[in-house]
């Protein structure tokens, strides 16, 4: 193999070693969008719809802008 | 030549100090600077001179913190500040909400001289710092506690906590579905006994769910499930403090222990109709009231505060109620169908760290937390569990609370504890560890039985 | 002619006020409560109660006489080596990848790098639900028995989770340090080697390795002092679960002192585990160093 392909091969084995250490921050960033009761059954799929109610819980518990 | 010596040296011994300054300096770090001594205010025990009205202690502003160990119930609290604010003005509450470790959070508190005026826990850590804490016997708001929930406070004869809620512990189970399995409606007295439970348990199971679930965390069954094995079924209170007694000095073999063993043989049986049972440790609280609410698992053991995760996920109107834990096929046995109650929390005063103008204001907070109608109405709707207050009147919404308090009425209960010191603090730690080796099949009853015998003779 | 710069020479009482605020927080932070921790283990301080009584070095014999620190001592070791030699071999190889001037190669470096940026106890959460849920999920759609049951409730797939994740961490914080070394070495070295017709693998071996040395003996250090210290992971992924199985030695240090409200034989345990730490960070410093002048 070629210089030019050795190097294709490369990017691709280390874009596969990306994609599986990012799974579980796709996990993670996914399923902020879900309900608990749609990510315990459901965690892998893509949200259903996209709902910011967890995120706007979290800023309100966290005291984020400290009203 | 001279400023690299003083380099090397500030290097050298931060570098020695960076190996282990994690472990070393983080744990010493948690009880930073000022640590106390024996200067302990003499200011506790009996006080005379101190006007209950705190008509003083509203004239002058006073700033007290309020520390709770009840999780998911922060809302609810901090709503409660704030119209006891309003109630009073000149008194400043903070609140201090319970992280992940209670008791070690309140350590660090204690340990930096910022000891809770008001904290919220449980009866054995108030027990075992009761020096630090004021005496509420003579205070007004004791006269609003039912007689029998003060037995969990008192100790020597002097009461140092006041009951937050009286919860009930057992078998959860799901009206629908066990009316379904029963074909009919399904009537909670009718199981008097282990065998009654089971038939239960195969008739749901006939309809294609799990009879039962356990959540298989260390507090839940070393906490509940063991500490059932410790209660009425041994006698009255005498009898189990005996009982751990003779744990204590060697001289009680558990295999030998009827009770004990008859409430394993449930345990057993149960863990046959485990909705769990494939992977019992997987447990988890969230995960479990899910499945309890959809039916997968017609019943569950737990307690009645499993309603804060509950009652955002049932459907509107279904219902539910509690079952006490059968020790044995015995019909005429009574223990068989009484409900074990504890008062699990209680709120208590600091004397060692607080002024006695901050003292009279936590002995104001928490009467408006166990006698303002508002405060009981947030704490039964939020919280959802019966409460011991002479003077309560109002309507618990949670069909769980409601359950435990018809036990309590009917008189079909029994305190879960019995002394506020019957189990030392971390007796949930080491014996849960335990009972989740066994409900995993990873150690038999007798391995169980020995390893807490042992961790009994190893308390000082 | 040559010229110098005047320099007025620094004075080493100049050179302490420099370092003085961080020597002064330092000593505030770090060196004070380890001499005050160190106090604490010669009394019976539970943690809370008013009283303390002096009572020699009977922490530390109860420390050495308890088999549970001993046992959760070996069980960190295993995992130190573990996850040393699994962070700092997947952080070189993906240092060598990404110093390979392939395409897209920023992107790499701060997609590998992004698990150490996120706190210990949110990764503990989110392995903790993909070990106990979606991996069981999966492994109950294609039928596995052996990924049906969560690795979290059982001892030892429980510690290898823990190593996985704590490698997982680390290896990009290393791949960083790595990259640095790699980078440093010399172009020529490299070129020369290709010309005499060295295989890659050869150029890895013979070439680039001897020349980080430098940086290995940092990520082993650095990996080592880390993972023996592990908390964070190890309290969100199993809280030393199942059964107290895979509680390693700074969680067992906390439980004893906090949850069994045994103060002083904590803290006699922590000063035990630093002394150790220090010696085992100190003599692989020293290894490696001699290891290099050769």
């Amino acid at each position: 193999m070629g210089e030019k392909g050795k190097k294709k091969l490369v990017v691709i084995v280390v874009a596969a070693a990306l994609v599986l250490f990012m799974i579980p921050f796709y996990l993670l960033v996914l399923n902020t969008f879900k309900t608990t009761a749609e990510f315990t059954k459901t965690p892998f799929a893509w949200p259903r719809s996209f709902r910011f109610d967890n995120y706007a819980e979290a800023i309100r518990r966290m005291d984020f802008f400290m009203r | 030549m001279k400023k690299r010596v003083v380099a090397a040296v500030l290097a050298g011994v931060m570098a020695a100090g960076l190996a282990g300054c994690g472990a070393a300096a983080g744990t010493a770090a948690e009880t930073a600077a000022s640590h106390e001594d024996a200067a302990v205010s003499e200011e506790q025990g009996t006080e005379e001179a101190e006007s209950e009205t705190g008509a003083d202690a509203a004239q002058e502003p006073v700033s007290i913190s309020f520390y709770t160990t009840e999780t998911g119930k922060d809302d609810m609290f901090q709503d409660l500040i704030r119209d006891f604010q309003e109630k009073n003005p000149g008194i400043t509450v903070e609140y201090i909400a319970a992280g992940d470790d209670q008791l070690q959070k309140w350590m660090s508190l204690y340990a930096s001289n910022e000891g809770p005026t008001v904290s919220l826990m449980d009866p054995i850590n108030i027990y075992e710092n009761r020096e630090r804490m004021k005496d509420l016997t003579d205070k007004e708001l004791i006269a609003n506690i039912q007689e029998d929930a003060l037995s969990t406070f008192t100790f020597d004869g002097r009461i140092y906590g006041a009951p937050y809620t009286a919860a009930g512990i057992g078998i959860l189970y799901n009206q629908a579905v066990c009316d379904e399995a029963v074909g009919g409606t399904f009537d909670p007295a009718s199981i008097k006994t282990r065998s009654d439970l089971e038939d239960l348990f195969n008739k749901i199971e006939a309809t294609g769910r799990a009879g039962t679930m356990f959540t298989g965390v260390n507090w839940s069954l070393g906490a509940h499930y063991v500490g059932i094995t410790y209660g009425a079924a041994n006698g009255d209170v005498e009898a189990r403090v005996q009982k751990v007694a003779d744990l204590k000095a060697g001289q009680l073999s558990l295999a030998d222990d009827e009770v004990i063993n008859d409430y394993f043989d449930t345990f057993d049986m149960m863990a046959e109709h485990n909705y769990n049972k494939e992977d019992p440790l997987v447990g988890n609280i969230n995960m479990d009231a899910q499945a309890f609410a959809d039916g997968a698992a017609g019943t569950w053991f737990m307690g009645d505060w499993a309603w804060t995760y509950l009652g955002p996920i049932v459907e509107e109107g279904a219902e539910f109620g509690l079952l006490p834990v059968p020790l044995n096929d015995d019909p005429d046995n009574e223990v068989n169908t009484l409900l074990p109650t504890s008062f699990a929390k209680g709120y208590c005063v600091d004397a060692s760290q607080n002024s006695k103008a901050q003292q009279a204001a936590g002995v104001k907070f928490i009467q408006y937390i166990t006698s303002d109608e508002y405060a009981e109405e947030q704490l039964a709707k939020i919280a959802g569990q019966a409460l011991p207050y002479k003077n309560f009147n109002g309507e618990i919404e949670s069909p769980l609370g409601r359950s435990t308090a018809s036990y309590i009425s009917a008189g079909r209960n029994y305190d879960f504890y019995g002394t506020p010191d019957l189990l030392p603090s971390d007796f949930w730690y080491e014996n849960g560890a335990y009972m989740c080796e066994y409900i995993s099949g990873a150690c038999d009853r007798q391995t169980l039985f020995s390893d807490m015998e042992a961790y009994w003779k190893n308390i000082q | 002619m040559k010229t110098h710069a005047r320099r007025r020479p620094i004075t080493a009482l100049q050179f302490c006020g420099f370092a003085l605020p961080s020597l002064l927080i330092w000593t505030g932070v770090v060196a004070v409560p380890f001499f005050y921790g160190i106090g604490i283990t010669f009394t019976d301080w539970n943690g809370l109660s008013m009283h303390i009584h002096f009572t020699g070095l009977q922490n530390y014999r109860a420390v050495f006489g308890d088999k549970t620190f001993l046992v959760s001592f070996w069980r960190t070791v295993i995992y130190v080596l573990f996850t040393v030699a699994a962070s700092n071999v997947v952080g070189f190889l993906l240092a060598l990848a990404v110093t390979g001037k392939i395409k897209g190669q920023n992107l790499f470096r701060a997609g590998f790098f992004t698990p150490n940026i996120i706190g210990g106890i949110i990764l503990g959460y989110i392995w903790n639900f993909l070990f106990s849920y979606a991996l069981t999920g999966f492994g109950k759609s294609i039928g596995s028995a052996w990924l049906s049951k969560s690795w979290l409730t059982d001892p030892y797939k429980a510690l290898a989770a823990l190593i996985i994740v704590s490698a997982w961490q680390l290896s990009g914080y290393l791949m960083v340090i790595y990259i640095a070394g790699l980078t440093n070495v010399p172009e020529e070295l490299i070129e020369a080697a290709r010309i005499d017709g060295a295989s890659a693998g050869q150029i890895v071996r013979s070439v680039k390795l001897p020349l980080i040395r430098e940086s290995v003996t940092i990520c082993v250090f650095l990996s080592i002092a880390r993972s023996f210290m592990s908390y964070d992971v190890n309290l969100s992924l199993t809280a030393g679960g199942p059964y107290k199985s895979t509680e390693l030695i700074a969680y067992k240090i906390y439980q004893t002192a906090f949850t069994n409200m045994e103060f002083g034989k904590g803290q006699a345990q922590a000063i035990v585990l630093f002394v150790i730490v220090a010696a085992v960070s100190l003599l692989q410093v020293r290894l490696t160093r001699k290891g290099a002048e050769q």
